[in-house]
């Protein structure tokens, strides 16, 4: 049963301030992932463009969080600590996606024989070579335009969330808009 | 389209298309999940984790005592004396001195314990460590720690070459005799039953590495239990720091471990006592019948680069000790 502290129900806002009143535990613990849980399922989903391997990360998250949840000393920083477990985790995934990628031949050879077919939809085609654009980016730089374009976080957050100074946030944003760019322009030709 | 354009198009399409792949809310399916996580037990983990923790636990502390049983002996062995460091203490030459020098024979090389260490510790964090950088990190370590342990293991085997033996003999209660067919001299122990005898051989270091001389290796399963052979009872350094021999008569000093660098050697020797058949004194090497019996193979353990090692001792001379046709230690 979700959302329940110590045995009653918890009203949506409250959890904080009963945390500071009671041990943290598995009640608590439920209520705050449960409160987050569909913006880290939402947020997994864009980042791995995988809804059953975001679930999967999310599950990930939430295992790993509830490990290290009784050594957490503040719990009004569970949101921003369990969003840097879960994108850890979907960083880690997209990393051993890129060891194992597979090139979609079916589609390769379609492009290949019937250019054609892609100028059907102009649309879709910005879209999708915007998409392989996403996929080739680095690991880090997939989470970070997921982060900025997709959870609107601004640069100090995204800082936060990923562990990294400012600055490699602005320059790894930088680098990625920039391969963007390019790939939305070479679809354009 | 100015550059700023380009840029609001380029972010609307962004958040486009990763607006379409936003599924939505959790499913049920997920919350239903989650939701279990914290029921597994107190500490998170379910039984099968915890009972695998546990093991990986206990294989950390076993790889940790097996790296620290190798690591603390190779730190902390203490320098021997080489051939020109300080002299040793000189004694009167004791032929009933028993001991000194005579190891046991290498049971399980260090090398064996480290890749053995390399692998467990290795194979731990492999074992404990998500996928992703320390994955990688890990699987790098091995690699490299194999790497580097088997060049060490080929460079202190092939690199060092055996120690040789060579030249220079002095004998106490043995008596020399013409060369034999394949040039090694027949070398006749005359002592009594149970007395003692000696002979030196140097010992030269033909690798290009230091080496540590650590004794004469005293097997018995080799050595001991045929009644028959001399007994090997101790090793002794000849005196001369120079070079020069001075014989079981001269200064000696008993064993200690001896640093040798490349090319440097020294000289030994070693005390045995004739066995309970030994012919004696009244031994004539021409045309007697009395039966013969050679001493049994030895090896000198040496250590380099901290592994040990042992190599034969190939003695230019063929020490014979004559025994008694009808010997009452046999009866």
């Amino acid at each position: 049963m979700l959302g329940s502290l110590v045995g009653r129900p918890v009203e949506r806002g409250a959890a904080r301030a009963q945390l500071r009143v009671v041990t943290p535990g598995a009640d608590a613990f439920r209520h705050l992932v449960e409160r987050q849980l569909d913006a880290s399922y939402r947020l997994a989903a864009v980042i791995l463009d995988d809804r059953v391997e975001a679930e999967d990360a999310v599950h990930d998250a939430a295992v790993a969080a509830w490990r290290g949840f009784a050594a957490l000393r503040d719990p009004d920083r569970f949101d921003a600590w369990f969003r840097r477990i879960l994108v850890n985790g979907c960083r880690d995934r997209l990393r051993a996606r890129a060891r194992r990628r597979v090139v979609d031949v079916g589609r390769e050879l379609a492009d290949a024989e019937h250019p054609r077919v892609a100028d059907v939809a102009e649309a879709t085609a910005v879209r999708d070579a915007l998409a392989r654009a996403i996929d080739s980016l680095a690991p880090e730089e997939q989470v970070l335009v997921a982060l900025r374009f997709h959870a609107d976080l601004t640069v100090p957050a995204i800082a936060d969330a990923l562990a990294i100074p400012e600055g490699t946030v602005k320059s790894r944003l930088h680098h990625a808009m920039g391969r963007l760019r390019t790939a939305l322009a070479e679809a354009d030709r | 389209m100015s550059e700023r354009d380009d840029d609001l198009r380029l972010e609307r399409e962004l958040r486009g298309l990763l607006g379409d792949r936003d599924p939505g809310p959790a499913p049920y399916g997920l919350r239903e999940r989650v939701d279990r996580v914290p029921g597994r037990d107190a500490a998170g983990e379910s039984v099968a984790e915890r009972a695998r923790r546990a093991i990986v636990a206990a294989l950390g502390l076993a790889a940790a005592v097996v790296l620290v049983l190798v690591a603390v002996p190779l730190v902390a062995k203490p320098p021997g004396p080489g051939p020109g460091g300080p002299p040793m203490p000189v004694v009167t030459f004791d032929p009933t001195l028993h001991g000194p020098g005579l190891v046991p024979p290498p049971a399980l090389e260090a090398e064996v314990l480290v890749v053995l260490g390399l692998l467990i510790v290795a194979g731990l964090v492999l074992a404990v460590a998500p996928s992703g950088p320390r994955r990688a990190l890990a699987a790098f370590v091995l690699v490299a720690g194999l790497a580097v342990g088997g060049a060490q293991i080929l460079l202190t085997h092939a690199a060092a070459g055996p120690v040789a033996s060579s030249g220079g003999i002095g004998v106490r209660n043995v008596e020399p005799s013409d060369p034999a067919r394949d040039g090694r001299y027949p070398v006749y122990v005359t002592a009594a039953p149970g007395d003692p005898f000696s002979f030196g051989f140097s010992v030269r270091n033909e690798g290009p590495l230091p080496i540590r001389l650590e004794g004469v290796v005293r097997d018995p399963a080799v050595h001991d239990g045929v009644v028959d052979y001399p007994t090997l009872r101790a090793l002794w350094r000849d005196g001369s720091s120079q070079g020069g021999v001075t014989g079981p008569t001269g200064p000696v000093a008993p064993f200690g471990p001896i640093d040798l660098g490349p090319g440097e050697f020294t000289v030994l020797w070693l005390v045995w006592t004739a066995s309970p058949c030994a012919a004696g004194p009244s031994f004539e090497p021409i045309g007697d019948e009395t039966a013969l019996v050679g001493i049994p193979e030895l090896r000198v353990a040496y250590s380099v680069l901290g592994f040990a090692r042992t190599a034969v001792i190939d003695l230019p001379f063929e020490i014979l000790q004559p025994y008694q046709a009808t010997c009452p230690a046999l009866d």
